[in-house]
């Protein structure tokens, strides 16, 4: 997943609170296992939230001329 | 006695004769002996040979005996001096033969039983080392009371030994208990979508459901709920993988996360209700969300109200800020610990952690997370996993532990895994401390918690049912303490007083007054000793309809708004006794009505003792003037 830029995670942040939706891009009742969708069970890291989201919707990528 | 010829009040007296009796009634009906298993075995023998146990059909000739040996290049021994009428042998085996042995002596006409032996050892010494190096936290094996399993990889199972789980089951391994495990499901049986997982085979299952696919097969096409689920009642001591907490609990599978692991708080809130309805004593949820979902919050409070322990996941965002379901009043929320006992950098924490468990730590290196078996990417194998999901069941596991020992409140259950925590500070990481199950079994059997009114126990499924609620006794004085006893002395009470109101009746009919047993005196005396219990058992230990039956209030209004009869007077004056001696006796007992409350409690049981005097006197003296 290429690096995700300010722009991009503006805009995700603004798509959030417009949509109504939890910090992970999902409606407000999603429940994950273990209570975060970015923990990795088997490694113990962290995902990125902004690079979990454009997984998710690839078309929030703002894309620069 | 003039109103105990009245009809009316006779039969209403034995009414509420019949009324106080149910306690006992349902105390006989319901109360079984515990569904608590024996120790079965605890070995010095530290040597993990491998043994093969056949018991041969008792007319079994001893040439039929050498000609099984000969056929399968076996030496079979008998297993003791006592065991040739009854023809049980064992033999050391090649341990790679052993399972192609079993089942082809299981097809000779002579053999009735072929299997392996069990061979009980506690875990080398280097194990416990390697297990405890720098942890300071993980409980050393008692050499003389530790039970180990058989399972090969059980030795890479640092978080069981850590909470010291060889002690804990040596008193029980959950037998009776329903777990619902509400996750990504669980491989517990083979069909055309899901496998069944290699060390489940020999784990209890009863029916769940799949709210995700919406059908009755919850299979797990994640691998979380499998890892869940094993932590708390994989197959043990079978010889295979690894080991679960309560092993002799039965697992509930319920499937509400999709195979990413993302579900909707309406399933959970589903899946809740549906575990409360269908028989289970404890819900594992190692899932949660960052907003509180009311069906949840509600479907919580449900479960808790039908006596169901509910353990959740705090969650992994390694930040303050416990996630929901765990974040609930009713939930009891598990931050996890590593391998020295600190909590781990994923953890969650917050106010509302109530226990911190072992949630591995793979950054340490991989041997440092939870292993258990699960099918994870299509692969049926061992995996280390960590996170609070991992805390979470082996809280759930040992709460099943603590339920199968009959203490079934669940304000109860909370209170023994609290008490015996190993306390660690600060607590809004640890809460209580860190999970101890050796100490929590050894809680859940002592006086303090062994002295349930009316406990149940549904001998013919072994699973615990909803049932009568227990109550929170605060370092009670007395040691030995049961419910019998304390029944009793309620009764003994009422009859000592009835029958010395009918010694005063005989002396005045003597003295040309009259005397007949007095039947509404003995009731209201039952009444008042009986009925706070009958309203405990009936709408639980943490209902606020508990304190109100704890108290004087109603007699205390009645004499306010001006009762003026003689004879309700009487009445009133002897059921305000009764529960003065109640109240009297609980706050001797040390034994707080209202679980939630604990010893807070006691200045209102203090506070109705002195008012119950009063309303006696002012009856009494009431009843006197209006006699003048």
């Amino acid at each position: 997943m290429a690096h995700v830029d300010d722009a991009t995670k503006k805009h995700i942040d603004r798509w959030i609170r417009e949509n109504d939706l939890n910090e992970f891009g999902d409606p407000k009742d999603t429940v994950y296992a273990g209570g975060n969708p970015l923990f990795d069970m088997l490694t113990g890291k962290m995902r990125d939230r902004y690079e979990y989201i454009l997984e998710k919707h690839p078309e929030l990528r703002v894309w620069k001329k | 006695m003039k109103s105990a010829s009245s009809p009316t009040l006779r039969w209403l007296s034995v009414v509420i004769l019949a009324l106080t009796a149910l306690p006992i009634v349902f105390s006989l009906t319901f109360q079984k002996p515990s569904a608590r298993p024996e120790p079965t075995v605890t070995p010095s023998d530290t040597d993990p040979r491998e043994e093969l146990l056949v018991d041969l059909k008792d007319n079994t000739t001893p040439q039929e005996i050498t000609a099984l040996e000969q056929k399968y290049n076996i030496d079979l021994e008998f297993n003791t001096e006592n065991a040739h009428d009854e023809k049980l042998m064992v033999a050391d085996i090649d341990p790679a033969r052993l399972s192609d042995l079993v089942t082809q002596l299981r097809r000779e006409p002579t053999v009735e039983i072929a299997e392996p032996n069990v061979v009980y050892h506690l875990p080398p010494d280097e194990e416990f080392i390697r297990a405890s190096r720098g942890t300071g936290e993980v409980l050393p094996p008692d050499s003389h009371a530790a039970w180990a399993p058989n399972d090969p990889r059980y030795k890479e199972q640092w978080n069981f030994r850590m909470i010291g789980m060889e002690q804990a089951w040596e008193k029980t391994r959950g037998k009776g208990v329903v777990v619902a495990v509400i996750d990504t499901g669980v491989a517990f049986e083979n069909d055309h979508k899901c496998y069944w997982a290699k060390d489940f085979r020999e784990t209890k299952f009863v029916r769940g459901y799949d709210f995700v696919n919406k059908d009755e097969h919850p299979h797990d096409d994640h691998g979380h709920g499998t890892h869940v689920a094993g932590t708390i009642a994989e197959s043990t001591n079978n010889n295979e993988g690894v080991a679960g907490i309560a092993f002799e609990a039965t697992i509930m599978p319920l499937k509400v996360l999709s195979a990413s692991g993302g579900g909707s708080a309406a399933d959970i809130a589903d899946a809740i209700r549906f575990a409360a309805d269908h028989g289970a004593n404890v819900i594992n949820m190692s899932l949660g969300g960052p907003f509180p979902s009311g069906a949840m919050e509600s479907a919580c409070k449900y479960a808790a109200s039908k006596g169901v322990v509910i353990v959740c996941a705090a969650g992994n965002s390694g930040r303050e800020g416990v996630s929901y379901p765990a974040a609930f009043k009713e939930c009891i929320a598990v931050s996890a610990v590593g391998p020295k006992g600190e909590l781990t950098r994923y953890s969650s924490y917050g106010k509302e952690i109530a226990i911190a468990a072992p949630g591995g730590d793979t950054a340490l290196g991989r041997e440092w997370g939870i292993l258990q078996n699960t099918v994870y990417q299509g692969v049926d194998d061992y995996y280390y996993f960590n996170g609070t999901s991992m805390a979470s069941p082996h809280v759930a596991g040992v709460a099943a532990l603590i339920m199968s020992l009959g203490v079934k409140d669940p304000a109860q259950v909370k209170a023994v895994l609290q008490k015996s925590a190993k306390p660690k500070e600060p607590k809004k990481k640890y809460g209580a401390g860190l999970l101890n199950a050796a100490d929590a079994v050894k809680l859940a059997t002592s006086a303090e918690f062994q002295q349930p009114l009316l406990a149940d126990t549904d001998e013919a499924s072994g699973a615990t049912t909803d049932g009568p609620k227990t109550i929170l006794t605060v370092q009670s004085p007395i040691p030995i303490f049961n419910k019998w006893i304390d029944l009793l002395v309620k009764v003994g009470m009422a009859l000592l007083i009835s029958g010395v109101c009918f010694a005063v009746g005989k002396f005045k009919k003597r003295t040309k007054g009259t005397a007949q047993y007095p039947l509404a005196v003995t009731a209201m005396l039952l009444a008042g000793l009986l009925l706070p219990d009958l309203v405990m058992w009936y709408w639980g230990a943490n209902a606020w309809v508990n304190l109100l039956a704890h108290s004087v209030v109603i007699p205390s209004l009645l004499l306010a708004l001006g009762l003026q009869n003689k004879r309700a007077l009487q009445l009133l004056a002897y059921f305000t006794a009764a529960v003065t001696l109640h109240l009297a006796w609980d706050v001797w007992r040390h034994v707080a009505p209202f679980a939630d409350l604990g010893v807070r409690a006691l200045p209102w049981l203090m506070a109705n003792i002195i008012v119950g005097v009063g309303v006696v006197i002012a009856a009494i003296r009431r009843c006197t003037a209006r006699l003048l």
